[in-house]
């Protein structure tokens, strides 16, 4: 066999021909070294942090997206190869964005197959009054539904897990997340949450459930190679309905920083580690939580109504007109978000 | 259409809107130089209890870049000077040094900083005293001045002459400096550790004009971007440092930022106003417009002007937001043998815990070479381990003097 010239061998192997510039350094790598240092990380993340322990039965969050999926594979490769003992079990939400959602869905029903894990889908339909987001979105219109999903996700994944008997939730935001997030909060003045965006295990007193980031240090880049490589089955499209506009600019500069400067996105990360806020004494003490629970549902608050509820209500004060144009809200007309769907693939 | 009057005084015709108000030539002034005297309160002219004559005036040290700001940040000082002579009967409550640190040997501009520095001195001398660093006294002072890094014996003990200046140690103090940070590739880091170099110097002097306060020009917007910068290139444990006003620099010296409340543009507005723009230098190389040839100050000043236009409470929601960060660099015990912040005992090792080096086929227990690294070399933050990993060369690394020795050495 002809010897290759040392360039064009893999820099971490020395034995293969590259197949790819890993984002995250710039090295030329073969495939087999690439999946060995990908893993690796995600393995070393979670030692450092001590994110399970034997035993323990843990829920991953399934979008079916490739977050999700990279980190359910990669979470059964390391619990076999390390041994960590878990129970792993998928947990979906299920939003109600037909067009959306339901592709994506059937997805991770795949991903049970193929993994061989149990799932669960929690619905907003089930769980809110039957509201899913189509349904609100048809009410409030396509602005600010972002919030209604984001109070309502958290609080199904919660639920979800709960009926599951579960205390821990994985999540699959990435390093790219995580720097958008560190420099949203800045931009945004949100000092209550600057100090404690980059923790890898996040636990509040307004949730029962600990939530943790294995992939954490993970660049977007090499998600999507890793999920290329290894042929994983996801679903690629975006959300249909409203991405804020200011986290746009956010995410537009990380990408910049990142061609600039290839480590940009673990520098930020380390720097939002290191970020603690001052704390004057007094007046953040007497506005620290009293957890309670919902008096409405259950759920726990530290008001009298959890945020879902207080939403929900804002939605079915004004149902009561939209009530009647809709006899049968089973049947009722497409969501807005697969209407636009119809639309793209229109053609004259 | 009529002519805008300026909103203040409702007389004169506006001639610059800021912050969507609209501005005569005098309010303008009287605007900004207001934001500057608040920031200045604490050095007016006092009187000792039961004296008629004023105590004597501190030294505050000016960083003077000769960018647009420092160069407002002068003006504005010099005349703080004279309103304090005029009323005091020639007494005033600070005086002022302006230092610049010619960086000509490594950057060109429109024009030479010494020329300029000389045709302040020759206008202003009598308020204020001006001088002029070059950039190579970092390496090659090897005089008192230099504090903090004249404890090496002498230049060839540093790894940072070798390979490619050590066999020619008779270079000219430039061709040294040049040599060295042509050796770092990245632009990022260069620009980077080129700021690193003039703050140093900049404390130096103070230290050696025996000046308690350290004056630099940087605006609102120059701090937001900084604060940006700072988080992208990994240095988010110095951003309180390189913000706050009243932060110790050094054992005797602090900072005060008296631009912190005035934007850029307002600053160059200022500058060209009252006749300064012809002092201000500015780099003979326009940024580069190709994302891939930028810096990241760069890249963050392109983002702060496009986003201001649709979010314009930004730069001053960053900095507050920066304000209230803690020092953590305080409680840590190291101390980075290059920018001299205090630092976590191993950021390698963070690194390395994410960026596995290892290969799929070889024994991962073989021994990297990552272990003796760290024990014959000098810890470095997070930051400065980022901006030199694209550097083929060693930086210096010049042994820190301890709190003792810099007491003996400058305690009178």
């Amino acid at each position: 066999m002809p010897s290759l010239p040392l360039q064009s061998l893999c820099e971490l192997c020395s034995a293969q021909k590259p197949s790819l510039r890993r984002p995250k350094t710039g090295q030329k790598i073969c495939q087999q070294c690439f999946f060995h240092v990908f893993e690796t990380e995600i393995h070393n993340t979670i030692t450092a942090a001590s994110l399970f322990h034997p035993g323990e039965r843990v829920a991953i969050g399934a979008s079916g997206g490739k977050d999700s999926t990279v980190l359910a594979h990669v979470m059964k490769t390391l619990n076999e190869r390390y041994s960590y003992g878990v129970d792993f079990v998928l947990l979906s939400i299920d939003e109600g964005i037909r067009g959306y959602r339901d592709d994506s869905l059937e997805t991770v029903k795949r991903n049970q197959q193929q993994y061989s894990l149990p799932l669960k889908i929690v619905s907003y339909k089930d769980l809110y009054d039957g509201w899913s987001m189509d349904n609100i979105v048809a009410q409030i219109g396509s602005k600010n539904n972002c919030t209604y999903c984001g109070v309502f996700r958290r609080q199904a994944l919660d639920r979800g897990a709960q009926m599951l008997g579960i205390n821990h939730v994985l999540t699959g935001h990435n390093a790219d997340d995580m720097a958008e997030t560190v420099l949203m909060n800045i931009l945004r003045g949100d000092t209550a949450r600057l100090d404690r965006c980059t923790e890898i295990i996040t636990q509040s007193a307004e949730s029962p459930i600990k939530r943790s980031k294995p992939l954490k240090f993970a660049y977007e880049k090499e998600i999507v190679l890793y999920a290329h490589y290894k042929k994983l089955d996801y679903f690629s499209t975006e959300c249909t309905y409203s991405p804020e506009a200011f986290r746009g600019t956010a995410r537009t500069l990380i990408k910049n920083l990142e061609t600039v400067r290839s480590s940009a996105i673990i520098d930020i990360i380390h720097s939002g580690e290191t970020f603690a806020l001052q704390r004057r004494g007094g007046k953040n003490q007497a506005k620290k939580l009293v957890a309670g629970v919902c008096e409405r549902c259950g759920y726990i608050s530290s008001n009298k109504l959890c945020k879902a509820c207080v939403l929900l209500d804002g939605l079915n004060a004004g149902r009561a007109a939209v009530q009647i144009s809709l006899e049968k809200p089973g049947d009722q007309d497409d969501g807005a978000a697969l209407v636009r769907k119809q639309l793209e693939h229109l053609s004259f | 259409m009529t002519a805008q009057l300026c909103k203040r005084c409702s007389a004169a015709e506006a001639v610059f809107v800021s912050r969507k108000e609209p501005f005569c030539r005098p309010c303008f002034v009287r605007y900004i130089r207001g934001k500057e005297r608040k920031q200045m309160a604490p050095y007016k002219v006092t009187y000792p209890p039961r004296s008629s004559s004023p105590t004597p005036p501190v030294r505050l040290l000016l960083a003077l870049s000769l960018g647009a700001s420092s160069v407002a940040l002068l003006e504005m000082l010099v005349e703080h000077l004279r309103d304090q002579i005029e009323t005091h009967r020639g007494a005033t409550g600070f005086a002022v040094t302006a230092v610049h640190v010619d960086c000509s040997s490594v950057s060109a501009y429109s024009r030479s900083p010494a020329a300029a520095i000389d045709e302040l001195r020759d206008k202003f001398g009598d308020i204020c005293t001006f001088d002029i660093i070059p950039l190579d006294d970092f390496l090659l002072n090897s005089s008192d001045e230099l504090g903090v890094f004249s404890h090496g014996p002498d230049l060839e003990s540093y790894s940072f002459t070798s390979p490619a200046a050590a066999d020619d140690t008779e270079a000219l103090p430039h061709t040294v400096k040049s040599d060295i940070l042509d050796k770092v590739r990245d632009r990022t880091s260069k620009r980077d550790l080129l700021s690193t170099i003039i703050k140093t110097l900049v404390v130096c002097a103070a230290v050696k004009h025996d000046s308690p306060t350290l004056l630099f020009g940087d605006t609102m917007s120059r701090l937001a971007e900084r604060v940006l910068s700072l988080t992208a290139k990994g240095r988010g444990a110095s951003i309180p440092a390189s913000i706050s006003d009243n932060y110790s620099i050094s054992e005797s010296v602090v900072q005060l930022f008296p631009m912190r409340e005035i934007m850029r543009a307002e600053a160059g507005e200022y500058a060209a106003m009252q006749g300064f723009a012809e002092y201000i230098i500015k780099p003979a190389v326009t940024p580069a417009a190709v994302l891939r040839m930028m810096t990241i100050d760069d890249l963050l000043v392109n983002y702060f002007r496009e986003i201001e236009a649709g979010f314009p409470s930004i730069v001053s929601t960053v900095v507050r937001t920066a304000d209230k960060l803690k020092d953590t660099t305080a409680e840590m015990d190291m101390a980075c043998a290059i920018c001299g912040v205090k630092c976590a005992s191993e950021p390698e090792k963070w690194l390395q815990n994410i960026t596995v080096n290892t290969s799929a086929v070889e024994n991962p227990q073989e021994p990297s070479d990552s272990d003796t690294l760290t024990k014959d070399k000098d810890i470095l933050c997070y930051g400065c381990l980022v901006a030199t990993k694209s550097a083929s060369f060693t930086w210096p690394c010049p042994p820190r003097s301890t709190k003792e020795e810099i007491i003996s050495q400058y305690e009178l």
